[in-house]
C-alpha cells in the first residue's frame, strides 16, 4: 500500500510523457521521457526536486515541440504529485522515515492534493480552449484589484512568521 | 518559505518566464497545476494565533549492555507527545535534536502526523550512550498546511533530563603514602606515632595514655618504669583529581577516544579513594572548567560521577593551558592526581605546584601508542615521531625532576599496578629527589 501511490503517480507521469512524445515527434525524443522516468525511479528519495525539474523540462519541451498538451499537463501534474509524495516522507534531517503515522499523514492530505491538482490540471487543459473578449475597463479593474490585493497577500504571509 | 515552497515558486516563475521567452500560452497554462497547488497551500496555511499545543516528555533507562571490555552502553527511551488543543486539524512535524553521544537504536527523531482536535501524537525513540547529561527543554513542532509548504514553528515546553554516569572498572584499594594529610583520622599512615593500628614504637608511659597500650613485657623487665606502645597515626588525605578536558589533548583512534579512557580512569580512581574514606574532589580542566569540591562519602562519589557524565573536551585557545589550574583553591596538604596527555607548556604548572608545596602525581597516557593504529606504516619510524618521543620523554623527566611521580601510561596496560608502584614503592628520599621514568 505504501508504494501504491508512488507507482500510480510514476506510471501516470511516465505514460503521459512517453505517449505524448511517441505520438507526435521522432522516436529518439522518447529518450527524454525515459530519462525523466528513470530519474524518478532511482532518485525520488534523494533528489525529488531535481526529478521534478527534469519532468517540468520534459513537459515544457514537449509543449514547445507541439506534443499534445493534455498529455504534457497530465505528466507534469503527476510529477508534482510524485514530488509531493516524496517530500512528505523526508524529515528535516534528511533521514528517510516510513511508518504508519506517515501513511496516515499522507492519506489525510490526499483529498487536498487531488483537489489542487484536479483544479489545476482542468484549468491547464481547458484554459487554452477558452476564448472570450474582455472589455478594456474590466481588465483594468481586474489588474487594480490584483494590485490592491497584494498587500493582503503579503500581510497574510508575514503574519504567519 | 521552506525548501518545498521555494521549489514550487521557482517552478512557477520558470514556467512563466519560459512562456514569455517563447511567447507560448501553453507554457503559461502548464503553470496552472503548480499555481493551484501553491495557492491551496497558502490558503490552508496555519497562523500563529490558531495553534494550541500541549507537549510532554518522559525518558527512562531501559537497559544496560557491555559494549567493550570497559564501556557499558545504557539504553534510554524518550517519549515526547503533543496534543492538539485547537479546534482545527493540523499537520505537524515533531522533531528532537540529535545530541552528542546519542546513538539511535530504535525509532526516529522526527515524526509527521495529522492531528485532529484533542488528538495526540507520540514521538518515541531509544538511544544508546556510554555517558552523558541529556537535557531537553522544549519540543520542536512545525505546523504547516497539508502540503508542508508554509510552516509555523512552535516550541512548547517539554522538559526532561537524564544523566548517564560513566562506567568504570572497580579498582582494588591502593595504600597511599603521603607526606601531607588532613588532621582528621583516616586510612593514610603518616610518619608519626599515634592511635592507628600498625605498630610504630615504644615510649615511656605518660599520664593519660590508655592502659590497654601498656607494653607489659617491657614493664616486666624494668619494674620501676612504665612503657606504652605507639601506633602509626592514620589520617585522611585530600585528593584532587585533575582531568585534562582540553580539546587539543583529546585524540580519537580506532573508534576510541583518549578522553573517554581518562574519564573512566578518573571515575575508577574516585571510586577507590572514596571507598578508602579519603576526601576527594574533581577538577575538569578546560576553557569552562567543571569542579566538585572535596568531600567524603558515596554522595560525593555520585557528585563526581555526575560531573564526569557531562564532561566534554572543550576548545578555547586563550585558556588552553594547565596554568589556569586554580591550585590555591585547595588546601596545601592536598594531593593532586593530574590525568593529562601532557604538553610541553604544562611543565610550569608543576613548577608552581612544587613552589606552593603541593604533592602531585602525573598520569600521562602515551598518545603515540594510542594513536598507533592510525599512524601510517611508513611513518612509524619517521623523524617527526622520534622527535615527538624525545620531546615527550624530556618533558616527563623535567616533571619527575621536580619530585613528582610520573606515570607514562601505555594504554594497553592496566593503570592500577603502575599507579600502585608509583605511589607506594617509592622511598621518601626518592620522592623528594625525583623519579626517572
Amino acid at each position: 500500500m505504501r508504494r501504491f501511490f508512488f507507482f500510480v503517480y510514476w506510471g501516470a507521469a511516465s505514460a503521459s510523457f512517453a505517449l505524448g512524445y511517441g505520438l507526435a515527434i521522432p522516436w529518439y525524443w522518447e529518450s527524454a521521457a525515459l530519462a525523466s522516468a528513470l530519474a524518478w525511479l532511482f532518485a525520488w528519495r534523494t533528489y525529488p526536486s531535481l526529478c521534478l525539474c527534469s519532468s517540468i523540462l520534459v513537459a515544457a519541451g514537449g509543449l514547445l515541440l507541439s506534443v499534445p498538451e493534455g498529455l504534457m499537463v497530465l505528466g507534469a501534474s503527476a510529477s508534482l504529485a510524485l514530488w509531493d509524495f516524496a517530500m512528505a516522507g523526508i524529515p528535516a534531517s534528511g533521514e528517510w522515515v516510513m511508518k504508519a503515522a506517515l501513511e496516515n499523514y499522507r492519506r489525510s492530505r490526499l483529498p487536498y492534493l487531488l483537489s489542487a491538482l484536479g483544479v489545476g490540471t482542468a484549468a491547464a487543459v481547458l484554459g487554452p480552449a477558452l476564448s472570450f473578449t474582455m472589455p478594456f475597463f474590466a481588465m483594468l479593474a481586474c489588474i487594480v484589484a490584483c494590485a490592491l490585493g497584494m498587500d493582503r497577500l503579503l500581510g497574510r504571509l508575514r503574519g504567519r512568521r | 518559505m521552506n525548501k518545498g515552497s521555494r521549489t514550487i515558486a521557482l517552478s512557477l516563475v520558470g514556467l512563466l518566464l519560459g512562456a514569455l521567452a517563447f511567447r507560448s500560452g501553453n507554457l503559461a497554462w502548464l503553470a496552472m497545476p503548480f499555481l493551484s497547488y501553491f495557492g491551496l497551500g497558502l490558503l490552508l496555511a496555519p497562523t500563529n494565533d490558531a495553534i494550541y499545543l500541549r507537549a510532554r516528555r518522559s525518558c527512562r533507562e531501559t537497559g544496560r549492555e557491555a559494549s567493550t571490555s570497559i564501556e557499558v552502553s545504557t539504553s534510554i527511551e524518550v517519549v515526547a507527545s503533543i496534543r492538539n488543543l485547537g479546534a482545527k486539524t493540523i499537520y505537524v512535524l515533531i522533531a528532537d535534536p540529535l545530541m552528542e553521544r546519542m546513538r539511535i537504536t530504535e525509532g526516529e527523531l522526527e515524526l509527521r502526523a495529522t492531528l485532529q482536535p484533542r488528538e495526540d501524537a507520540e514521538l518515541r525513540y531509544v538511544f544508546e550512550t556510554n555517558r552523558g547529561c541529556f537535557e531537553w527543554k522544549r519540543l520542536l513542532v512545525k505546523v504547516s498546511d497539508p502540503f508542508g509548504l508554509f510552516e509555523v514553528e512552535a516550541k512548547p515546553e517539554a522538559e526532561a533530563k537524564t544523566l548517564v554516569q560513566p562506567s568504570y572498572r572497580k579498582w582494588q584499594s591502593i595504600p597511599l603514602r603521603l607526606q601531607k594529610t588532613l588532621s582528621s583520622p583516616g586510612s593514610v599512615p603518616i610518619r608519626l606515632g599515634g592511635g592507628g593500628t600498625d605498630f610504630w614504637g615504644i615510649r615511656e608511659y605518660q599520664p593519660g595514655d590508655p592502659l590497654k597500650r601498656l607494653y607489659w613485657r617491657m614493664n616486666a623487665r624494668n619494674p620501676l618504669r612504665r612503657y606504652t606502645k605507639e601506633f602509626i597515626q592514620e589520617r585522611t588525605a585530600e585528593v584532587i583529581l585533575v582531568l585534562d578536558g582540553r580539546q587539543r589533548m583529546d585524540l580519537g583512534a580506532g573508534g576510541e577516544s583518549l578522553f573517554e579512557r581518562e574519564v573512566a580512569t578518573v571515575a575508577g580512581l574516585a571510586g577507590m579513594l572514596i571507598r578508602q574514606g579519603q576526601r576527594v574532589g574533581l577538577f575538569v580542566m578546560g576553557p569552562r572548567p567543571r569542579n566538585v569540591f572535596p568531600d567524603y562519602g558515596r554522595i560525593q562519589l555520585r557528585r563526581i560521577l555526575n560531573c564526569l557524565a557531562g564532561a566534554e573536551p572543550q576548545s578555547e585557545k586563550a585558556r588552553e593551558s594547565l596554568r589556569f589550574l586554580p591550585a590555591l583553591r585547595y588546601s596545601r596538604s592536598a594531593f593532586m592526581v593530574v590525568v593529562s596527555p601532557f604538553d610541553d607548556d604544562d611543565v610550569c604548572v608543576f613548577q608552581r605546584l612544587r613552589v606552593l608545596g603541593y604533592q602531585a602525581v602525573l598520569v600521562s597516557p602515551d598518545t603515540l601508542r594510542f594513536a598507533g593504529p592510525i599512524v601510517a606504516d611508513g611513518a612509524r619510524d619517521s623523524l617527526a615521531l622520534d622527535a615527538y618521543r624525545i620531546e615527550r620523554k624530556v618533558g616527563l623527566n623535567r616533571i619527575a625532576n621536580l619530585g613528582f611521580p610520573v606515570i607514562d601510561w601505555n594504554l594497553e596496560r592496566e593503570l592500577q599496578p603502575l599507579f600502585k608502584e608509583a605511589l607506594t614503592h617509592l622511598a621518601p628520599a626518592q620522592r623528594s629527589k625525583g623519579w626517572k621514568p
